[in-house]
């Protein structure tokens, strides 16, 4: 009786990622100002997270390398099928939707982090109608995305996915069912 | 349980929190015909020294400028469109 009641789902590089890039969104978003120091500064902070991340897809644990959730029909079909049948396979990582949504949050944070840099660096770009446009566009489109990923991982948890998804997030370990 | 519960209570903090330091700056409540001309104003500033990139009317009635003040000082002012006044000054 001595089986494991728990598996290894994410590395701690890939979760402290995940709160530190979760805590800027929310920070930068909805209590720094664009214009302070502060906002800046987490920005490129959370640029740097990105990239750290980045090289970590390719280095990391098994979940963590972009070979572990490439993005294609056959997977997409294939996890819409598990979810139809209510049962994601309970050593499973990302999921297809899931590695899009992460590839468009990358791609905003870099045009956030490029947009804002450009508007602080560039003296002749200060105050630039259109970059000020582009950055709080991609800011809204960010914290719209943030809304769906909190929405879909509750949905996944408790009635379509109906797999272990918030405490591996925190923990690193999902508990299985037995 | 307790796990989501910590995680609920923290979420629910940190989005009231955002709730609340969530405002607009803001610079007058005169309607609009009490404020200075727009175009005499920024030539005010001109004359003064200033260097202006950008300049706007913001949501919370402020007349807002982004370039650099006669110290060659890369400045974001809001101002009180009525009296002049700087309301808010950021230097980058």
């Amino acid at each position: 009786m001595n089986r494991p009641a728990s598996i290894v789902i994410w590395d701690p590089v890939v979760r402290i990622f995940h709160w530190t890039l979760a805590a800027i969104v929310l920070a930068n978003y909805w209590l720094t100002d664009p214009g302070e120091d502060i906002h800046t500064w987490f920005g490129y902070a959370a640029g740097a997270a990105v990239l750290l991340r980045v090289g970590w897809g390719f280095v990391g644990g098994r979940h963590a390398r972009f070979a572990d959730f490439p993005i294609s029909r056959a997977r997409i079909r294939e996890h819409v099928a598990e979810l139809r049948a209510r049962s994601l396979p309970a050593e499973s990582g990302h999921n297809p939707l899931g590695a899009i949504m992460i590839y468009l949050m990358f791609l905003l944070v870099f045009l956030l982090v490029c947009t804002g840099w450009l508007h602080e660096e560039i003296d002749a770009l200060y105050g630039n109608d259109l970059l000020q446009r582009v950055h709080a566009y991609a800011a809204h489109a960010l914290w719209a995305g943030a809304l769906v990923h909190v929405a879909a991982v509750f949905i996944m948890q408790y009635l379509l996915g109906r797999v272990e998804l918030v405490r591996p997030m925190i923990t690193g370990r999902r508990r299985i069912r037995r | 349980m307790k796990l989501h519960r910590t995680l609920f209570v923290s979420i629910s903090i940190a989005a009231l929190a955002g709730c609340a330091s969530e405002e607009t700056t803001q610079c007058t409540s005169e309607p609009r015909s009490a404020w200075q001309d727009a175009d005499a104003f920024q030539q005010n500033l001109i004359d003064q020294g200033y260097r202006i990139n950008e300049f706007k009317v913001t949501d919370g009635s402020c007349y807002e400028i982004y370039g650099f003040d006669a110290d060659d000082t890369k400045v974001e002012i809001y101002f009180n469109p009525v009296d002049g006044s700087i309301v808010k000054r950021e230097e980058d």
